[in-house]
């Protein structure tokens, strides 16, 4: 495994991706050169066509050759990089990450017909039953219906098996009959199959694909909250630090306040005041994690200021700001990342038991934590809807330690013997 | 000694202003309870219940009086130590506070205790080890601390209440608690805690051994300790009577903060345990909008932080003497 | 040193292990230990508001009577427990109590009609703020709603009382069956500590147990009471009910033996213990059902007092295009395993007299009720949505979080509604929050559930008076309804009656009725004679058996 290198490995997973999702590729290209041609002919129209998850469509043949030009460009120094378990996890979860929208099988979002995927096995497969009017829907519309929809309509939907000649649909016990439809006399039917690699949840969404944006989410959440709480962390201890006599004490008295809230009640009471929207849950998790930190900088400050080589520069008079940047910033660091990097899973982890409380963000969104709190529910009988995101939580979350770990090394030379 | 007058000033400082923030931390809690959405007599709501009875129960808890009035009587009554009546609970706030406190007081100490002495071992073995062994203990704990304590706790029960049927799946006593031998009712709560503190200290002893981890290799790159070495002292004495002495300091400081947060209770844990604790009832009484309860609860909780950061620092004082000159020039700076 | 660690690192696991032994014992309790998912803040019949609390004080405290539920009939029969006999007057506006004998509280006090004068004196005294306060409408009152002893009560003997009722008022058996609390007690405390009081209420009862002890947050014990009339030599000697908070743990706890009654089970576990041979699974059918309600009225305008139909829902046909767009069939063969059926009406099935099987009618069927909304007027807009006069088809529905069936519930909505080309916007909302504005009416569409009252009360949810019904949160008003309720009240063509309303609830749906969700139960088999009846799983405890 030494021996592979991380350029040839991140072109041995882009060619996979690429064989395994040849089609799905093929028919966002589709899908991409017909919403232009609409937007030719009528702007209004495709701009009431335009959503979230459609964008995001529209970007994939941009990152996809992107991401290949990056990979050439730095080849020099990918190619001395070695694969180890660190650089594999952090490739497949970038990799993950940013080809998300050709990755999933499904709108993560998407409740499938329960009597046929309530809870499947992993490596399931159903038939996909589409029945296509000759007439009324665009073939722009049906393919967008099949990227974005988050439902089964009547002219799409899921099976446990068909019989084309008599037109039978057969899902569980229920069996409807084809031919008694008025609009059958227009319409085809085609079937495919349709894969459940890592299986379905209790509302029949498929795990795979909720994993994925659930990790892009999640990933999302923290990074965001992490920015904040360091933002805050970073002045206030900067402040209360740096600054000695009144201006000191009274920033570190506001830590004092903050640390002296209980954490859980602070959260429970804003998400009550304000109603647990995704703004506000990233606001709230900032805003609660940010105190420790700010305790770490402010002893770290502390420390340093009464160095020699700090009360040297002192006395020869460099700019406080300078001072901050060029000697106090460099020597803090490490600790500091340690920090951070526990702050970033922590703030995962008050996020999973949020949901597990009841108060997470709403099922619109996937989230890491919210797949293990939903898997936990049905932990007796189906083990896969928990391992997954377990897996992938710990996967992450070793990734970005070991990150840590290479910048803590980068900054502080002396760790590395 | 002035050293030692100097130190008690400084106590004595610190607690003054614990106090004023304690007082800005109630007044806020008490003005935001009542602007947060929801209704505090909404048990009172239904159509089984006279709405004759919710005037009553509306008056009584004077929550029809204007804010200013509610927050002068809460004034008032606080300066004679009365936290008001539980809406939910009808008795006196501090007696229900009471009555969740020994558990709670319990586990976290418990978890304290077990968070030092693994964290001390683990380091220990980290430090002595090569650096393979080292790696697999350090990615064994980041699995273990990556994982959400609910889906830990809920692992050790399938494991040890389920699979293995060895310990007790939640509460606190078994139903035959009372006709158990003195021993026996001893035994009988171990059993039952055995899981609850697993769950609740193992984060903490990973964030300490990391810490502890840091400080001791920042210590075992110091001139004193290459000293000894020189010396040819063997290793292991000097890592439990040098290196560990210098590098524990910060541990106790993260502990205290840690203690009082324990103290503020641990929810996920008394919540999949069925443990009566703190933590239950802090989230209760905001679920319920129980105001007085809350903001006793806050209080307790704050509290509790406070008074642990203090009692850390004294201990470290104790221990750690280069602490010493630092703790008298931070605070009188 | 590498030996001490060891050592420091076994001695915990150890000390683990004795405990292997002494686990086997648990399977030979003589008692029985019901997991309940909340702790009980009260014992005293006063204060009483949740149903674990009512469970435990009617064992202590009944009424005068207990119930049966009568299949037949769908009428509750009493069971004497303590007066022999109740004679009404033909024009029923007095009664004669005649209390047995020889009955005894625990402590040997001889019960008689002075303990029942007290409790009611004691419910309807304002300074008492009991849970029954207000509600004595078919007695005599005082100004301040307390009855008026004087005009009420006429003590005969110590053993026979007649109560005199208030001229026009209606009363029925269940006016005169409080559970009645022994004076001699409660007298002692100020009536302002009485809601404080925890030990000192239960360990003197009237009922078939008593309190033996009381575990904060942790357990209630209670030990059968041989002074009481239900008593007999089976009876359980001890009833044990342990708090048990986590949903999760509670199954383990079943699997494990820890407890041996687990109720409000998911119908997913329900179906995973049936495996297991030593549990039986039973379920209380017709409670509680799932609604979701289209707010009748505009909710903005109704704030300033107004009553303007809602410009989405204000409409009959449209209720009924959105219940037939909802595949409520699916939930429950797939989410309730069949542990429910579906709901037309508040009319439970457990009415079986009354229960008018309505199963075709409003099924499934989008394509119907896309036909509805057009011929409504609304047309599919350019963005797919639904429009009319500008307006389009979308809404909030909001739910309560912290309920799966309810997220479950809501999330299917949202798919079925936007298949027919409506959009829905999910809003979960902490419970507090959520009924706090469910009751001032300002959502315009959401998802909660009733529980069905025994004796059926329809006036409180379906009156047209909205200010006097304030359960009818969704602002029904319809004048057909509200003389049909007055018909049921008055007993006119009383089976008749009945089945006009749920024909009325058909045609003119207030809101969505999705189902009745049973209330699942499962215990262990070494407990007989367990009767789960509408009226609750643990409501006969007293004959429970081993």
């Amino acid at each position: 495994m030494k021996k592979i290198n991380l350029f040839g490995f991140s072109l041995l997973i882009i060619t996979f991706i690429v064989i395994i999702r040849f089609d799905r590729l093929i028919s966002i290209i589709d899908l991409t050169i017909k919403f232009f041609e609409l937007c030719l002919i009528s702007i209004d129209n495709a701009q009431e066509q335009l959503n979230f998850m459609m964008l995001e469509l529209f970007f994939v043949p941009i990152i996809f050759l992107g991401s290949i030009f990056i990979l050439f460009k730095y080849k020099s120094i990918l190619v001395n990089l070695r694969l180890n378990f660190t650089t594999l996890f952090s490739i497949i979860l970038f990799a993950a990450v940013i080809f998300s929208p050709l990755l999933i099988t499904q709108n993560p979002g998407k409740i499938n017909n329960l009597r046929v995927a309530k809870l499947l096995p992993p490596f399931s497969n159903k038939m996909l039953v589409e029945i296509t009017q000759k007439t009324e829907v665009s073939s722009f519309e049906k393919l967008k219906n099949k990227f974005t929809s988050e439902f089964e309509t009547e002219f799409m939907f899921l099976a446990d098996s068909i019989n084309q000649n008599e037109y039978l649909v057969y899902q569980k016990n229920n069996v409807i009959n084809l031919k008694e439809r008025s609009d059958m006399q227009e319409s085809e039917i085609k079937v495919s199959s349709l894969y459940f690699i890592l299986g379905t949840d209790e509302l029949g969404r498929d795990v795979f694909s909720r994993l994925i944006y659930g990790l892009r989410f999640s990933i999302f959440i923290a990074v965001v909250s992490v920015l904040i709480a360091v933002m805050i962390a970073g002045t206030i201890g900067f402040f209360s630090g740096f600054y000695s006599g009144v201006v000191g004490d009274f920033f570190n008295k506001i830590i004092d306040i903050f640390l002296a809230f209980p954490t859980v009640f602070l959260i429970i009471i804003l998400l009550a005041l304000f109603g647990n929207s995704l703004a506000l849950l990233i606001m709230i998790l900032g805003i609660t994690g940010w105190m420790t930190l700010a305790k770490i900088i402010r002893s770290e400050i502390l420390i340093s200021k009464r160095k020699d080589f700090i009360t040297a520069d002192l006395f020869l008079g460099y700019s406080k700001l300078r001072l901050f940047f060029f000697e106090l910033l460099p020597a803090i660091l490490p600790p500091v990342i340690v920090n951070i990097i526990f702050l970033f899973v922590g703030i995962i982890i008050v996020e999973s038991s949020l949901s597990f409380l009841g108060l997470g963000v709403q099922n619109e969104f996937v989230t890491i934590g919210g797949m293990i709190n939903d898997g936990q529910k049905v932990m007796s009988n189906s083990w896969w809807v928990i391992t997954f995101p377990c897996i992938v939580l710990v996967m992450c979350l070793l990734v970005v330690n070991s990150i840590g770990r290479y910048l803590e090394q980068k900054v502080n030379p002396k760790l590395e013997k | 000694m002035p050293m030692k007058k100097n130190i008690s000033y400084i106590f004595l400082k610190r607690f003054l202003s614990s106090i004023i923030l304690l007082f800005v931390l109630l007044s806020l809690v008490f003005i935001l309870v009542r602007l947060a959405p929801g209704d505090p007599i909404l048990r009172y709501i239904s159509p089984e219940l006279s709405q004759d009875l919710r005037q009553e129960i509306i008056e009584q808890f004077a929550l029809n009086r204007p804010l200013i009035e509610q927050y002068y009587n809460f004034l008032i009554n606080l300066f004679n130590g009365d936290f008001g009546t539980s809406f939910i609970f009808r008795d006196s706030v501090m007696l229900v506070i009471l009555s969740h406190l020994p558990i709670t007081f319990f586990l976290a100490t418990a978890a304290i205790i077990l968070q030092f002495i693994f964290s001390i071992l683990i380091t220990f073995l980290i430090f002595k080890r090569d650096k393979k062994g080292s790696t697999f203990i350090e990615t064994l704990m980041l699995i273990v601390y990556s994982l959400p304590s609910f889906v830990i706790a809920i692992f050790l029960v399938v494991l040890f209440s389920v699979w293995l049927g060895v310990l007790p799946t939640g509460g606190l006593t078994s139903s035959n608690f009372s006709s158990l031998s003195e021993f026996g009712k001893i035994f009988d709560l171990a059993k039952h805690l055995v899981l609850p503190v697993i769950t609740i200290s193992l984060p903490g002893i990973i964030v300490y051994t990391k810490y502890l981890t840091d400080e001791v290799s920042n210590t075992a790159t110091k001139n004193f300790v290459l000293k000894l070495r020189l010396e040819g002292k063997s290793p292991n004495k000097i890592y439990w009577k040098n290196i560990l002495r210098n590098s524990i300091g910060p541990l106790i400081t993260i502990s205290g903060v840690e203690f009082g947060m324990l103290l503020g209770g641990a929810l996920i844990t008394e919540v999949v345990f069925s443990i009566p604790g703190f933590g239950q009832l802090s989230v209760n009484a905001v679920l319920n909008r129980d105001y007085p309860l809350v903001t006793g609860t806050v209080l307790f909780s704050a509290l509790f932080v406070i008074l642990s950061n203090l009692f850390a620092d004294l201990i470290r004082l104790i221990i750690d003497k280069t602490y010493y000159k630092s703790f008298l020039s931070n605070e009188k700076n | 040193m590498k030996k001490k660690i060891l050592v420091f690192l076994v001695a915990p696991v150890l000390f683990l292990f004795p405990s292997c032994t002494s686990d086997n014992e648990e399977n030979d309790r003589d008692e029985v230990v019901i997991a309940i998912s909340s702790s009980p803040q009260s014992l005293n019949p006063m204060y009483i508001f949740d149903i674990n609390e009512g469970i435990i004080t009617e064992l202590l405290f009944p009424g005068i009577f207990l119930y049966d539920w009568n299949e037949l009939t769908s009428e509750l029969d009493p069971i004497p427990v303590l007066v022999e006999n109740w004679e009404w007057n033909i024009d029923s506006n007095f009664v004669v109590l005649k209390f047995f004998d020889d009955l005894k509280w625990t402590d040997g006090r001889k019960i008689s009609v002075h303990d029942y004068i007290f409790s009611y004196h004691l419910y309807s005294d304002p300074s008492a703020q009991s849970r029954f306060y207000g509600s004595f409408q078919d007695f005599n009152l005082n100004d301040d709603l307390s009855i008026n002893l004087a005009e009420t009560f006429t003590v005969i003997d110590s053993v026979t009382l007649k109560i005199k009722f208030a001229i026009g008022s209606n009363p029925s058996k269940f006016s005169i069956d409080l559970p009645v609390l022994p004076k001699h007690v409660f007298e002692k405390f100020p009536k302002e500590q009485l809601s404080q009081l925890k030990d000192e209420i239960g360990k003197v009862t009237s009922g078939p147990f008593k309190l033996k002890e009381w575990k904060q947050n942790q357990s209630i014990s209670l030990v059968k009471n041989e002074n009481s009339k239900l008593y007999t030599q089976n009876n359980l000697d001890e009833i044990i009910f342990a708090v048990v908070n986590n949903y999760t743990s509670s199954i383990s706890m079943l699997k494990t033996g820890e407890v041996d009654f687990v109720w409000d089970l998911r119908s997913d576990d329900a179906i995973d213990l049936r495996n297991y041979e030593n549990l039986v699974i039973d379920a209380v059918r017709g409670r509680d059902y799932d609604y979701i309600a289209w707010n009748n009225i505009d909710p903005g305008k109704y704030v300033d007092g107004k009553i303007i139909p809602h410009k989405l829902f204000g409409s009959p046909s449209v209720r009924r295009a959105l219940t037939m767009a909802v595949d409520r069939k699916i939930i429950v063969d797939e989410y309730l395993n069949g542990f429910g059926q579906i709901c037309n009406s508040p009319i439970s099935p457990i009415f079986s007299q009354y229960y008018l099987d309505a199963s075709d009618s409003l099924n499934y069927n989008p394509s119907l009720a896309k036909q509805i909304l057009t011929n409504k007027g609304w047309k599919r807009g350019s963005d797919g949505i639904l429009e009319k006069d500008g307006i389009r088809f979308s809404f909030v529905l909001n739910y309560p979080s912290g309920n799966p069936l309810r997220e479950y519930t809501a999330s299917l909505i949202k798919n079925n509604l936007a298949a027919i080309g409506i959009e829905v916007k999910l809003e979960s909302n902490e419970p507090n929050i959520f009924f706090d504005r469910m009751f001032a009416k300002e959502f315009d569409a959401w998802l909660a559930g009733w529980v069905v009252q025994i004796p059926l009360e329809l006036e409180q949810y379906w009156g047209s008076d909205l200010e006097k019904n304030f359960a009818n949160v969704a602002s029904y008003q319809n004048p057909v309804i509200d003389e049909l309720i007055e018909n049921i009240k008055n007993n006119d063509e009383l089976v008749n009656s009945m089945k006009s309303f749920q024909l009325q609830m058909l045609k003119n749906p207030p809101l969505t009725f999705l189902f009745w969700i049973e209330n699942i139960a499962a215990y262990n088999n070494r407990i007989k004679h367990v009767d789960v009846n509408p009226l609750g799983p643990m409501q006969k405890a007293w004959q429970w058996d081993l």
